[in-house]
Protein backbone atom coordinates (compact mmCIF):
# COMPACT_ATOMS: atom_id res chain seq x y z
CA UNK A 1 0.00 0.00 0.00
CA UNK A 2 1.30 3.45 -0.90
CA UNK A 3 1.59 6.10 1.72
CA UNK A 4 0.28 9.62 1.21
CA UNK A 5 1.96 10.98 4.31
CA UNK A 6 4.88 9.52 6.19
CA UNK A 7 6.27 11.28 9.23
CA UNK A 8 9.58 9.93 10.40
CA UNK A 9 11.13 10.78 13.82
CA UNK A 10 9.88 14.35 13.67
CA UNK A 11 10.99 16.61 16.52
CA UNK A 12 9.84 20.22 16.87
CA UNK A 13 10.85 22.75 19.53
CA UNK A 14 9.27 26.05 20.40
CA UNK A 15 11.79 28.01 22.43
CA UNK A 16 13.01 25.73 25.20
CA UNK A 17 9.93 23.50 24.98
CA UNK A 18 9.69 20.31 22.92
CA UNK A 19 6.23 20.22 21.38
CA UNK A 20 6.73 17.21 19.11
CA UNK A 21 9.11 14.57 20.34
CA UNK A 22 10.30 12.15 17.68
CA UNK A 23 6.97 11.03 16.25
CA UNK A 24 6.59 8.58 13.38
CA UNK A 25 3.41 7.50 11.67
CA UNK A 26 1.90 7.25 8.24
CA UNK A 27 -1.37 7.82 6.49
CA UNK A 28 -1.84 5.16 3.86
CA UNK A 29 -3.37 6.06 0.52
CA UNK A 30 -7.14 6.26 0.63
CA UNK A 31 -7.30 5.70 4.41
CA UNK A 32 -8.45 7.82 7.31
CA UNK A 33 -6.06 8.11 10.25
CA UNK A 34 -7.52 9.41 13.50
CA UNK A 35 -4.92 11.30 15.52
CA UNK A 36 -6.27 11.37 19.08
CA UNK A 37 -5.00 13.18 22.13
CA UNK A 38 -5.88 15.71 24.80
CA UNK A 39 -5.26 19.42 24.57
CA UNK A 40 -1.61 20.32 24.43
CA UNK A 41 -0.57 16.87 23.22
CA UNK A 42 0.80 18.23 19.94
CA UNK A 43 -1.91 17.14 17.48
CA UNK A 44 -2.43 20.52 15.86
CA UNK A 45 1.33 21.21 15.79
CA UNK A 46 1.76 17.95 13.90
CA UNK A 47 -0.82 19.09 11.32
CA UNK A 48 0.85 22.47 10.97
CA UNK A 49 4.22 20.78 10.47
CA UNK A 50 2.77 18.74 7.60
CA UNK A 51 1.57 21.91 5.93
CA UNK A 52 4.77 23.82 6.62
CA UNK A 53 2.72 26.30 8.64
CA UNK A 54 4.41 26.00 12.04
CA UNK A 55 4.17 29.22 14.06
CA UNK A 56 7.08 31.61 14.25
CA UNK A 57 9.64 30.40 16.75
CA UNK A 58 8.97 26.73 16.06
CA UNK A 59 12.03 24.85 14.85
CA UNK A 60 12.11 21.41 13.26
CA UNK A 61 15.09 19.79 15.03
CA UNK A 62 15.10 16.54 13.11
CA UNK A 63 13.03 14.13 11.12
CA UNK A 64 11.20 13.95 7.83
CA UNK A 65 7.73 14.83 6.64
CA UNK A 66 7.15 13.00 3.38
CA UNK A 67 4.16 14.00 1.29
CA UNK A 68 3.83 11.50 -1.53
CA UNK A 69 7.50 10.77 -1.06
CA UNK A 70 8.71 14.39 -1.06
CA UNK A 71 10.32 15.58 2.16
CA UNK A 72 8.97 19.05 2.95
CA UNK A 73 11.42 19.74 5.80
CA UNK A 74 14.32 21.00 3.65
CA UNK A 75 12.00 22.91 1.29
CA UNK A 76 11.84 26.69 1.00
CA UNK A 77 8.66 28.46 2.12
CA UNK A 78 7.84 29.09 -1.54
CA UNK A 79 8.13 25.40 -2.45
CA UNK A 80 5.95 24.46 0.49
CA UNK A 81 3.37 27.05 -0.50
CA UNK A 82 3.06 25.44 -3.91
CA UNK A 83 2.43 22.03 -2.33
CA UNK A 84 -0.31 23.31 -0.05
CA UNK A 85 -3.75 22.91 -1.56
CA UNK A 86 -2.68 20.31 -4.13
CA UNK A 87 -0.77 17.82 -1.98
CA UNK A 88 -2.26 18.64 1.42
CA UNK A 89 -4.98 20.97 2.64
CA UNK A 90 -6.44 21.62 6.03
CA UNK A 91 -9.79 22.49 7.50
CA UNK A 92 -9.28 24.38 10.73
CA UNK A 93 -10.94 23.79 14.05
CA UNK A 94 -12.97 26.95 14.45
CA UNK A 95 -14.57 27.84 11.15
CA UNK A 96 -15.87 31.08 12.60
CA UNK A 97 -12.44 32.53 13.26
CA UNK A 98 -10.77 30.83 10.31
CA UNK A 99 -12.90 32.70 7.78
CA UNK A 100 -12.48 36.39 7.11
CA UNK A 101 -15.63 37.96 8.57
CA UNK A 102 -15.83 40.82 6.06
CA UNK A 103 -15.52 38.74 2.91
CA UNK A 104 -18.26 36.70 1.31
CA UNK A 105 -17.75 32.94 1.75
CA UNK A 106 -17.59 32.31 -1.99
CA UNK A 107 -14.90 34.93 -2.56
CA UNK A 108 -12.73 33.32 0.09
CA UNK A 109 -12.96 29.93 -1.54
CA UNK A 110 -12.29 31.27 -5.04
CA UNK A 111 -9.40 33.36 -3.73
CA UNK A 112 -7.66 30.13 -2.72
CA UNK A 113 -8.21 28.61 -6.17
CA UNK A 114 -7.10 31.79 -7.96
CA UNK A 115 -3.90 31.77 -5.91
CA UNK A 116 -3.23 28.36 -7.40
CA UNK A 117 -3.51 29.78 -10.90
CA UNK A 118 -7.13 29.03 -11.79
CA UNK A 119 -9.00 31.49 -14.02
CA UNK A 120 -11.83 33.55 -12.52
CA UNK A 121 -14.46 31.77 -14.62
CA UNK A 122 -12.97 28.36 -13.79
CA UNK A 123 -12.93 29.17 -10.08
CA UNK A 124 -16.55 30.34 -10.14
CA UNK A 125 -17.61 27.14 -11.84
CA UNK A 126 -15.62 25.02 -9.42
CA UNK A 127 -17.14 26.95 -6.48
CA UNK A 128 -20.64 25.89 -7.50
CA UNK A 129 -19.45 22.29 -7.84
CA UNK A 130 -17.77 22.38 -4.45
CA UNK A 131 -20.78 23.77 -2.62
CA UNK A 132 -22.99 21.07 -4.12
CA UNK A 133 -20.36 18.51 -3.18
CA UNK A 134 -20.68 19.48 0.50
CA UNK A 135 -24.49 19.47 0.11
CA UNK A 136 -25.07 23.21 0.20
CA UNK A 137 -26.87 25.33 -2.34
CA UNK A 138 -24.42 27.43 -4.40
CA UNK A 139 -26.44 30.49 -3.36
CA UNK A 140 -24.84 30.26 0.07
CA UNK A 141 -21.56 31.52 -1.39
CA UNK A 142 -22.95 35.05 -1.55
CA UNK A 143 -23.34 35.13 2.23
CA UNK A 144 -20.94 36.34 4.89
CA UNK A 145 -19.54 33.85 7.42
CA UNK A 146 -21.72 35.09 10.31
CA UNK A 147 -24.84 34.40 8.27
CA UNK A 148 -24.05 30.68 8.14
CA UNK A 149 -24.71 28.13 10.87
CA UNK A 150 -21.79 26.31 12.49
CA UNK A 151 -22.41 23.22 10.38
CA UNK A 152 -22.61 25.23 7.15
CA UNK A 153 -19.36 27.03 7.95
CA UNK A 154 -17.64 23.71 8.60
CA UNK A 155 -18.96 22.38 5.26
CA UNK A 156 -17.62 25.43 3.41
CA UNK A 157 -14.31 25.02 5.22
CA UNK A 158 -14.12 21.45 3.92
CA UNK A 159 -15.14 22.65 0.45
CA UNK A 160 -12.31 25.19 0.53
CA UNK A 161 -9.80 22.57 1.62
CA UNK A 162 -10.92 20.28 -1.22
CA UNK A 163 -10.89 23.05 -3.85
CA UNK A 164 -7.53 22.08 -5.35
CA UNK A 165 -8.10 18.33 -5.11
CA UNK A 166 -5.57 17.50 -2.38
CA UNK A 167 -4.08 14.05 -1.88
CA UNK A 168 -4.28 14.55 1.87
CA UNK A 169 -7.09 16.31 3.71
CA UNK A 170 -6.30 17.36 7.27
CA UNK A 171 -9.33 17.95 9.48
CA UNK A 172 -8.58 19.55 12.84
CA UNK A 173 -11.43 18.87 15.29
CA UNK A 174 -14.05 19.52 12.59
CA UNK A 175 -16.98 18.51 14.79
CA UNK A 176 -15.93 19.67 18.24
CA UNK A 177 -17.90 22.90 18.26
CA UNK A 178 -21.02 21.33 16.74
CA UNK A 179 -24.20 19.79 18.11
CA UNK A 180 -24.41 15.99 17.89
CA UNK A 181 -26.94 15.91 15.07
CA UNK A 182 -24.84 18.33 12.99
CA UNK A 183 -21.70 16.42 13.93
CA UNK A 184 -23.22 13.25 12.50
CA UNK A 185 -23.93 14.96 9.16
CA UNK A 186 -20.37 16.27 8.90
CA UNK A 187 -18.90 12.84 9.66
CA UNK A 188 -21.19 11.20 7.09
CA UNK A 189 -20.16 13.83 4.55
CA UNK A 190 -16.45 13.27 5.15
CA UNK A 191 -16.83 9.47 4.81
CA UNK A 192 -18.83 9.81 1.64
CA UNK A 193 -16.45 12.31 -0.01
CA UNK A 194 -13.46 10.24 0.98
CA UNK A 195 -14.96 7.13 -0.59
CA UNK A 196 -15.81 9.00 -3.78
CA UNK A 197 -12.69 11.09 -4.24
CA UNK A 198 -10.25 8.58 -2.71
CA UNK A 199 -8.10 11.14 -0.90
CA UNK A 200 -6.40 10.30 2.40
CA UNK A 201 -7.42 11.94 5.65
CA UNK A 202 -5.57 12.95 8.80
CA UNK A 203 -8.44 13.42 11.24
CA UNK A 204 -7.49 15.21 14.45
CA UNK A 205 -9.80 14.85 17.42
CA UNK A 206 -9.93 14.35 21.17
CA UNK A 207 -13.04 12.18 20.88
CA UNK A 208 -12.69 8.41 20.62
CA UNK A 209 -16.31 7.95 19.61
CA UNK A 210 -15.71 10.15 16.56
CA UNK A 211 -12.60 8.12 15.71
CA UNK A 212 -14.60 4.92 16.07
CA UNK A 213 -17.13 6.20 13.57
CA UNK A 214 -14.79 7.51 10.92
CA UNK A 215 -11.22 6.23 11.11
CA UNK A 216 -9.47 3.20 9.61
CA UNK A 217 -6.31 3.63 11.66
CA UNK A 218 -5.58 5.39 14.92
CA UNK A 219 -2.57 7.07 16.51
CA UNK A 220 -2.73 8.22 20.13
CA UNK A 221 -0.66 11.22 21.09
CA UNK A 222 0.46 12.38 24.52
CA UNK A 223 2.89 15.12 25.43
CA UNK A 224 4.37 15.31 21.95
CA UNK A 225 4.80 11.55 21.53
CA UNK A 226 2.83 8.86 19.77
CA UNK A 227 2.14 6.33 22.52
CA UNK A 228 0.21 3.87 20.39
CA UNK A 229 -0.79 3.35 16.77
CA UNK A 230 -2.48 0.68 14.73
CA UNK A 231 -5.71 -0.29 13.07
CA UNK A 232 -8.84 1.14 14.67
CA UNK A 233 -10.08 -2.26 15.77
CA UNK A 234 -6.86 -3.08 17.49
CA UNK A 235 -6.33 0.24 19.25
CA UNK A 236 -9.93 0.75 20.37
CA UNK A 237 -10.86 -2.83 21.21
CA UNK A 238 -7.55 -4.02 22.62
CA UNK A 239 -5.50 -0.96 23.51
CA UNK A 240 -1.92 -1.88 24.30
CA UNK A 241 -0.85 1.29 26.08
CA UNK A 242 -2.00 2.25 29.55
CA UNK A 243 -2.70 5.85 28.48
CA UNK A 244 -5.03 4.70 25.68
CA UNK A 245 -6.88 2.44 28.12
CA UNK A 246 -7.21 5.32 30.56
CA UNK A 247 -8.52 7.73 27.94
CA UNK A 248 -11.06 5.23 26.65
CA UNK A 249 -12.12 4.22 30.15
CA UNK A 250 -12.84 7.69 31.47
CA UNK A 251 -15.50 8.52 28.87
CA UNK A 252 -19.09 7.92 29.98
CA UNK A 253 -20.96 5.81 27.43
CA UNK A 254 -24.61 5.44 26.66
CA UNK A 255 -26.00 2.82 29.00
CA UNK A 256 -23.02 3.15 31.33
CA UNK A 257 -23.71 1.47 34.67
CA UNK A 258 -20.54 2.64 36.42
CA UNK A 259 -21.06 4.81 39.47
CA UNK A 260 -17.65 6.45 39.12
CA UNK A 261 -15.25 6.98 36.26
CA UNK A 262 -11.66 5.81 36.50
CA UNK A 263 -9.32 8.78 36.72
CA UNK B 1 -39.32 19.36 46.06
CA UNK B 2 -36.22 21.53 46.05
CA UNK B 3 -36.92 23.09 42.67
CA UNK B 4 -40.39 23.46 41.22
CA UNK B 5 -40.82 25.11 37.84
CA UNK B 6 -44.26 25.65 36.28
CA UNK B 7 -44.93 26.92 32.78
CA UNK B 8 -41.85 29.14 32.74
CA UNK B 9 -41.57 31.54 29.81
CA UNK B 10 -38.93 33.92 28.54
CA UNK B 11 -39.20 35.67 25.18
CA UNK B 12 -36.52 37.85 23.67
CA UNK B 13 -37.53 40.65 21.34
CA UNK B 14 -35.21 41.65 18.57
CA UNK B 15 -35.72 45.28 17.72
CA UNK B 16 -35.32 46.00 14.03
CA UNK B 17 -34.97 49.77 14.30
CA UNK B 18 -35.96 52.67 16.50
CA UNK B 19 -39.36 53.30 14.94
CA UNK B 20 -40.13 49.98 13.33
CA UNK B 21 -42.24 47.52 15.30
CA UNK B 22 -40.38 44.71 16.99
CA UNK B 23 -40.28 41.43 15.11
CA UNK B 24 -41.62 38.09 16.34
CA UNK B 25 -40.05 37.21 19.67
CA UNK B 26 -37.52 34.45 20.07
CA UNK B 27 -39.25 32.04 22.42
CA UNK B 28 -36.16 30.99 24.34
CA UNK B 29 -38.16 29.33 27.10
CA UNK B 30 -41.72 28.54 26.11
CA UNK B 31 -43.67 26.88 28.89
CA UNK B 32 -41.15 24.75 30.75
CA UNK B 33 -42.23 22.73 33.80
CA UNK B 34 -40.25 20.29 35.92
CA UNK B 35 -39.41 19.57 39.53
CA UNK B 36 -36.31 18.30 41.27
CA UNK B 37 -36.31 16.21 44.45
CA UNK B 38 -33.88 16.83 47.28
CA UNK B 39 -30.53 15.14 46.80
CA UNK B 40 -31.22 14.19 43.19
CA UNK B 41 -29.94 15.42 39.85
CA UNK B 42 -32.17 16.74 37.11
CA UNK B 43 -30.39 16.72 33.76
CA UNK B 44 -31.50 19.23 31.19
CA UNK B 45 -30.19 18.21 27.78
CA UNK B 46 -30.55 19.77 24.36
CA UNK B 47 -28.70 21.25 21.43
CA UNK B 48 -27.39 24.79 21.25
CA UNK B 49 -30.13 27.40 21.20
CA UNK B 50 -32.75 25.15 22.78
CA UNK B 51 -33.10 27.40 25.83
CA UNK B 52 -31.41 25.31 28.52
CA UNK B 53 -29.01 28.07 29.58
CA UNK B 54 -31.88 30.57 29.71
CA UNK B 55 -33.65 28.27 32.18
CA UNK B 56 -30.46 28.16 34.27
CA UNK B 57 -30.10 31.93 34.18
CA UNK B 58 -33.69 32.50 35.29
CA UNK B 59 -33.40 30.01 38.15
CA UNK B 60 -30.08 31.60 39.15
CA UNK B 61 -31.72 35.01 39.34
CA UNK B 62 -29.57 36.49 36.56
CA UNK B 63 -32.55 36.89 34.20
CA UNK B 64 -36.16 37.89 34.88
CA UNK B 65 -38.85 35.47 33.78
CA UNK B 66 -41.68 36.71 31.56
CA UNK B 67 -44.34 34.30 32.80
CA UNK B 68 -44.84 31.17 34.86
CA UNK B 69 -43.69 30.29 38.35
CA UNK B 70 -40.70 28.73 40.01
CA UNK B 71 -39.81 28.08 43.60
CA UNK B 72 -36.46 27.15 44.98
CA UNK B 73 -36.47 25.81 48.52
CA UNK B 74 -32.96 26.36 49.72
CA UNK B 75 -29.79 28.29 49.11
CA UNK B 76 -28.61 28.02 45.50
CA UNK B 77 -25.37 28.71 43.72
CA UNK B 78 -24.05 28.37 40.19
CA UNK B 79 -21.13 26.88 38.28
CA UNK B 80 -20.65 28.01 34.69
CA UNK B 81 -19.15 26.44 31.61
CA UNK B 82 -16.07 28.50 31.06
CA UNK B 83 -13.62 28.37 33.95
CA UNK B 84 -11.50 30.95 32.13
CA UNK B 85 -14.18 33.58 31.76
CA UNK B 86 -15.97 33.02 35.04
CA UNK B 87 -13.06 33.74 37.40
CA UNK B 88 -11.91 37.36 37.68
CA UNK B 89 -8.31 37.31 36.40
CA UNK B 90 -7.27 40.23 38.61
CA UNK B 91 -8.33 38.68 41.90
CA UNK B 92 -6.46 36.02 43.82
CA UNK B 93 -8.36 32.86 44.61
CA UNK B 94 -9.10 33.86 48.20
CA UNK B 95 -10.61 37.11 46.92
CA UNK B 96 -12.72 35.23 44.37
CA UNK B 97 -13.99 32.73 46.92
CA UNK B 98 -14.68 35.18 49.72
CA UNK B 99 -16.30 37.89 47.62
CA UNK B 100 -19.83 36.57 48.02
CA UNK B 101 -19.30 36.10 51.78
CA UNK B 102 -18.74 39.83 52.17
CA UNK B 103 -22.30 40.41 51.08
CA UNK B 104 -23.62 38.05 53.71
CA UNK B 105 -21.55 39.84 56.41
CA UNK B 106 -19.47 36.85 57.43
CA UNK B 107 -16.52 37.75 59.71
CA UNK B 108 -13.04 37.59 58.11
CA UNK B 109 -12.01 34.64 60.27
CA UNK B 110 -15.16 32.74 59.38
CA UNK B 111 -14.72 33.63 55.70
CA UNK B 112 -11.22 32.20 55.70
CA UNK B 113 -12.41 29.02 57.38
CA UNK B 114 -15.21 28.64 54.84
CA UNK B 115 -12.79 29.09 51.92
CA UNK B 116 -10.44 26.47 53.36
CA UNK B 117 -13.36 24.10 53.81
CA UNK B 118 -14.60 24.67 50.26
CA UNK B 119 -11.17 24.14 48.69
CA UNK B 120 -10.68 20.94 50.68
CA UNK B 121 -14.04 19.70 49.43
CA UNK B 122 -12.86 20.05 45.82
CA UNK B 123 -9.56 18.34 46.65
CA UNK B 124 -7.33 21.37 46.30
CA UNK B 125 -4.68 22.28 48.88
CA UNK B 126 -5.91 25.59 50.39
CA UNK B 127 -2.43 26.80 51.41
CA UNK B 128 -1.07 26.32 47.91
CA UNK B 129 -4.06 27.90 46.16
CA UNK B 130 -5.46 30.91 48.01
CA UNK B 131 -2.81 33.50 47.14
CA UNK B 132 -2.53 32.57 43.48
CA UNK B 133 -4.35 33.98 40.46
CA UNK B 134 -6.64 32.10 38.02
CA UNK B 135 -4.09 32.09 35.17
CA UNK B 136 -1.77 29.98 37.30
CA UNK B 137 -4.16 27.04 37.14
CA UNK B 138 -5.12 24.47 34.51
CA UNK B 139 -8.66 24.25 33.15
CA UNK B 140 -9.58 21.40 35.50
CA UNK B 141 -8.20 23.21 38.55
CA UNK B 142 -10.09 26.35 37.59
CA UNK B 143 -13.32 24.40 37.37
CA UNK B 144 -12.62 23.00 40.85
CA UNK B 145 -12.10 26.57 42.04
CA UNK B 146 -15.38 27.60 40.40
CA UNK B 147 -17.11 24.76 42.26
CA UNK B 148 -15.41 25.78 45.52
CA UNK B 149 -16.66 29.32 44.99
CA UNK B 150 -20.19 27.97 44.74
CA UNK B 151 -19.68 25.87 47.88
CA UNK B 152 -18.49 28.67 50.23
CA UNK B 153 -22.09 29.76 50.69
CA UNK B 154 -22.99 26.22 51.78
CA UNK B 155 -25.73 25.91 49.16
CA UNK B 156 -28.27 23.11 49.06
CA UNK B 157 -28.81 23.45 45.33
CA UNK B 158 -26.21 23.78 42.59
CA UNK B 159 -27.10 24.95 39.09
CA UNK B 160 -24.40 23.53 36.85
CA UNK B 161 -24.38 24.92 33.31
CA UNK B 162 -22.15 22.79 31.06
CA UNK B 163 -19.60 22.41 33.87
CA UNK B 164 -17.38 19.96 31.97
CA UNK B 165 -17.87 20.95 28.35
CA UNK B 166 -14.59 22.78 27.92
CA UNK B 167 -12.47 20.13 29.64
CA UNK B 168 -10.44 17.21 28.36
CA UNK B 169 -12.07 13.82 28.94
CA UNK B 170 -9.64 12.75 31.67
CA UNK B 171 -10.22 16.03 33.53
CA UNK B 172 -13.95 15.79 32.89
CA UNK B 173 -14.03 12.36 34.58
CA UNK B 174 -12.44 13.82 37.72
CA UNK B 175 -14.93 16.69 37.91
CA UNK B 176 -17.93 14.37 37.37
CA UNK B 177 -16.71 12.06 40.14
CA UNK B 178 -16.16 15.08 42.39
CA UNK B 179 -19.69 16.35 41.77
CA UNK B 180 -21.11 12.91 42.62
CA UNK B 181 -19.05 12.73 45.83
CA UNK B 182 -20.15 16.20 46.91
CA UNK B 183 -23.76 15.36 46.24
CA UNK B 184 -23.57 12.26 48.38
CA UNK B 185 -21.68 13.95 51.19
CA UNK B 186 -23.83 17.08 51.39
CA UNK B 187 -27.05 15.72 49.87
CA UNK B 188 -26.95 18.49 47.31
CA UNK B 189 -29.61 18.92 44.66
CA UNK B 190 -28.32 19.47 41.13
CA UNK B 191 -29.75 21.04 38.02
CA UNK B 192 -27.23 19.70 35.52
CA UNK B 193 -27.26 21.28 32.08
CA UNK B 194 -25.34 19.81 29.18
CA UNK B 195 -25.47 19.10 25.48
CA UNK B 196 -23.65 15.80 26.02
CA UNK B 197 -26.13 12.95 26.32
CA UNK B 198 -23.57 10.56 27.74
CA UNK B 199 -22.54 12.91 30.51
CA UNK B 200 -26.19 13.68 31.33
CA UNK B 201 -27.03 9.98 31.58
CA UNK B 202 -24.04 9.40 33.85
CA UNK B 203 -25.03 12.22 36.20
CA UNK B 204 -28.82 12.36 36.26
CA UNK B 205 -31.72 10.68 38.04
CA UNK B 206 -34.32 12.46 35.92
CA UNK B 207 -33.81 13.95 32.47
CA UNK B 208 -35.64 16.63 30.51
CA UNK B 209 -34.96 16.85 26.78
CA UNK B 210 -35.32 20.39 25.53
CA UNK B 211 -35.99 21.66 22.03
CA UNK B 212 -37.05 25.12 20.83
CA UNK B 213 -37.80 26.35 24.34
CA UNK B 214 -39.91 23.36 25.35
CA UNK B 215 -39.25 20.15 27.24
CA UNK B 216 -40.31 17.54 24.71
CA UNK B 217 -39.79 14.56 26.98
CA UNK B 218 -39.20 14.24 30.69
CA UNK B 219 -38.71 10.97 32.54
CA UNK B 220 -36.28 8.99 34.67
CA UNK B 221 -32.85 8.70 33.09
CA UNK B 222 -33.40 4.98 32.73
CA UNK B 223 -36.60 5.43 30.72
CA UNK B 224 -35.27 8.22 28.52
CA UNK B 225 -32.20 6.23 27.56
CA UNK B 226 -33.69 2.75 27.30
CA UNK B 227 -37.06 3.59 25.74
CA UNK B 228 -37.18 7.13 24.41
CA UNK B 229 -40.73 8.13 23.50
CA UNK B 230 -40.30 11.40 21.62
CA UNK B 231 -38.89 11.28 18.07
CA UNK B 232 -36.48 14.13 18.89
CA UNK B 233 -35.01 12.19 21.83
CA UNK B 234 -34.50 9.25 19.49
CA UNK B 235 -32.80 11.45 16.89
CA UNK B 236 -30.44 12.82 19.54
CA UNK B 237 -29.59 9.39 20.89
CA UNK B 238 -28.99 7.96 17.43
CA UNK B 239 -26.66 10.84 16.59
CA UNK B 240 -24.30 9.96 19.46
CA UNK B 241 -21.47 8.00 17.83
CA UNK B 242 -21.61 4.56 19.38
CA UNK B 243 -18.49 3.40 21.11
Amino acid sequence: MDTTLRIDSLTVDIGPGRVIDGISFEVAEGRILGLVGESGSGKTMTALAVLGLLPEGAVIRSGQVLLKGNDIVPMSPEERRRLRGKKAAMSFQEPFTAFNPVMRIGEQVTEAMRAHGMSRAGAEKRLAELSRMVKLSPGICRHYPHELSGGERQRMMIAMALSCGPDLLILDEPTTALDVSVQKHILDLVSELQRRKKFSVLFITHDFSVVNKIADDVAVMKEGRIVEKGSKDKVLKAPGHEYTRKLIGCIPRLGDTRKRLPV
Amino acid sequence: MMIEVTDLKKYFYKRKGFFSPSSDPVKAVDGVSFSVEKGSTFGLVGESGCGKTTVARILSGILEKDAGRFSISGKRDMVFQDPFGSLNPRMHIYGILSESLKVSKVSPAEARARCVEALELVNLDPAGVMDKYPHQFSGGERQRIAIARALVNRPEILILDEPVSSLDVSIQAGILNLLKDLQEEKSLTYLFISHDLRVVEFMSDTVGVMKNGKIVECASAKEIYSSPKHPYTRILLEAVPSF
